[in-house]
């Protein structure tokens, strides 16, 4: 049975990895080995792209190459590259389309170091960053102008829980001729089928859903195949027409690889083996990350503590029918409340007993954070505000654990209040 | 038959389309390989199509990221 036919708990399993013909091993071998040896014509034909192979572990890896073409195949896409983390995604993805002089449209509603990666670091290198809203369709159409290079947003925003239109973006970025870039760390490929939302190239943090247990610090890039590289290089660095030159629809992902080995942004391949196995499990833990927010917003949003509760599966959310049509009724494991002050904030976290106080997501394990002070600290009011962030809400990632249990947790964490 | 170069070496084929010429190169991750034959970058949709002639000289030429 050809792979693409599979189901995508199939592909999970098994894409990317057959059993090693040599020992029979089911499990991807992880090549803890920094390089690989061939013959001198071997390695210079590896080198130039005449020859398929390994070299260094900087610039490619079997373990990892494993992960990529199994995250390649749970999208259905082209290709994928994996990196270090989900920061060093987006910033490799920054760094092949866009130039000194250009301009990138981005969606305020982003998790705290990508904000500061756009605001602090990206901003300061001759490129226009032009902030508009997550959900305002019409704002990214009139930010676009041919200095372009892309648009970039998050699938559900961290932390506001926003949920953009993806579809009704996508149209827009292609009208101007440029690639949609959307960090679907927070929905995976199970709740959300890039292709389907006009989805172009996919940044996600392995670390979170997909790795699962917070074991590894990875990331990847997908090319979703939608895009047409050849069409959009008249303008771009140098690395991007040189490798779409020589590598056509492929090019894409070979100037993204040759970011990763340039820049040393790769992933370890003991961090790739540890993302392998949580990948095997995705769907299940999604099923259960989503009941349980489910449950635990349900609880928070009736609440006489708690002033606001947000979670794109109640139906009062501002984007719940947008949610619904793009997740397929499946809304995350993230939930955010407020509790009315910073103080009470911080005795509702320290009075938690099941639930940790960690900034990581996507964990077994339920995790909150107040975020304000922590991962959003380099912003100023005005910024925090508009990224949804205030000093007394908390973030939580829902985990695994039994729903009574975090019920049971939260209610005598609030009665403290 | 055909008389080609493929990355460097001469070699008879079998092979009447770039496709064949995959297969019958045991090319394993085709999908993952770009086509250039006589320093023209060939569109994927044309493999089944593009007809091996003699003389030419071709290279396949891979990218080693992850692919289906």
């Amino acid at each position: 049975m050809n792979g693409d036919a599979w189901s995508f708990d199939t592909r999970a399993i098994h894409s990317g990895y057959t059993p090693d013909s040599d020992t029979g091993a089911t499990n991807v071998p992880i090549y803890q080995s920094a390089g690989f040896a061939h013959d001198p014509d071997t390695l210079e034909a590896i080198f130039n792209g005449r020859q398929p192979g390994f070299y260094y572990s900087r610039t490619g890896n079997p373990t990892v190459a494993a992960l990529e073409q199994r995250l390649t195949a749970l999208e259905l896409g082209r290709g994928a590259v994996c990196v270090s983390s989900g920061m060093a995604a987006i910033m490799t993805v920054f760094c092949t389309l866009a130039q000194s002089g250009d301009n990138v449209v981005v969606a305020k509603s982003l998790f705290g170091s990508t904000y500061y990666l756009f605001h602090g670091v990206i901003a300061s290198m001759g490129i226009d960053v032009r902030f508009v809203d997550s959900t305002d369709v019409s704002g990214y159409a009139a930010a676009l102008d041919a200095r372009t290079r892309f648009v970039f947003l998050e699938a559900i925003g961290n932390p506001k829980l926003d949920v953009p239109d993806i579809r009704a973006i996508a149209d827009v970025a292609h009208a101007h001729g440029i690639p949609l870039v959307v960090d679907t760390t927070f929905v995976t490929p199970y709740l959300a089928q890039s292709q389907s939302l006009g989805i172009d190239i996919v940044t996600v943090a392995t670390t979170k859903y997909l790795c699962g247990g917070g074991l590894a610090i990875g990331g990847a890039i997908v090319d979703t195949g939608l895009f047409h590289w050849p069409n959009c290089i008249s303008n771009s660095p140098d690395i991007l027409k040189t490798a779409v030159g020589k590598l056509g629809e492929l090019g894409g992902m070979a100037a993204f690889k040759k970011v990763r080995g340039t820049t040393g942004n790769s992933l370890a391949a003991q961090n790739a083996f540890l993302t392998l196995k949580g990948v095997e499990t995705l769907s299940l833990r999604m099923d259960r990350h989503c009941s349980n927010a489910m449950a635990v917003a349900t609880y928070l949003d009736q609440h006489p503590a708690v002033t606001v509760t947000q979670y794109p599966g109640l139906s009062t959310h501002a984007d719940h029918a947008v949610a619904t049509r793009q997740f397929g009724g499946r809304y995350g494991g993230m939930v955010t409340l407020r509790l009315g002050s910073k103080a009470r904030a911080y005795a509702f976290l320290n009075a938690l007993t099941v639930i940790q106080c960690l900034v990581n997501l996507g964990d077994a394990k339920t995790l909150a954070v107040c975020p304000r002070r922590t991962i959003y600290r380099d912003l100023t009011d005005e910024q925090a505000t508009e990224a949804g962030v205030y000093d007394d809400l908390i973030r939580l990632s829902v985990g695994l654990e039994s729903e009574a249990d975090l019920i049971a947790d939260l209610t005598q964490a609030l009665e403290v209040l | 038959m055909a008389k080609v170069v493929i990355n460097g070496e001469e070699k008879t084929v079998n092979a009447t389309s770039i496709t064949e010429l995959l297969t019958e190169e045991s090319v394993k991750m085709p999908d993952m390989v770009s086509v250039q034959c006589n320093d023209k970058m060939l569109n994927r949709a044309d493999f089944d199509v593009t007809l091996i002639q003699d003389g030419d000289v071709i290279e396949f030429l891979y990218f080693m990221g992850g692919g289906h």
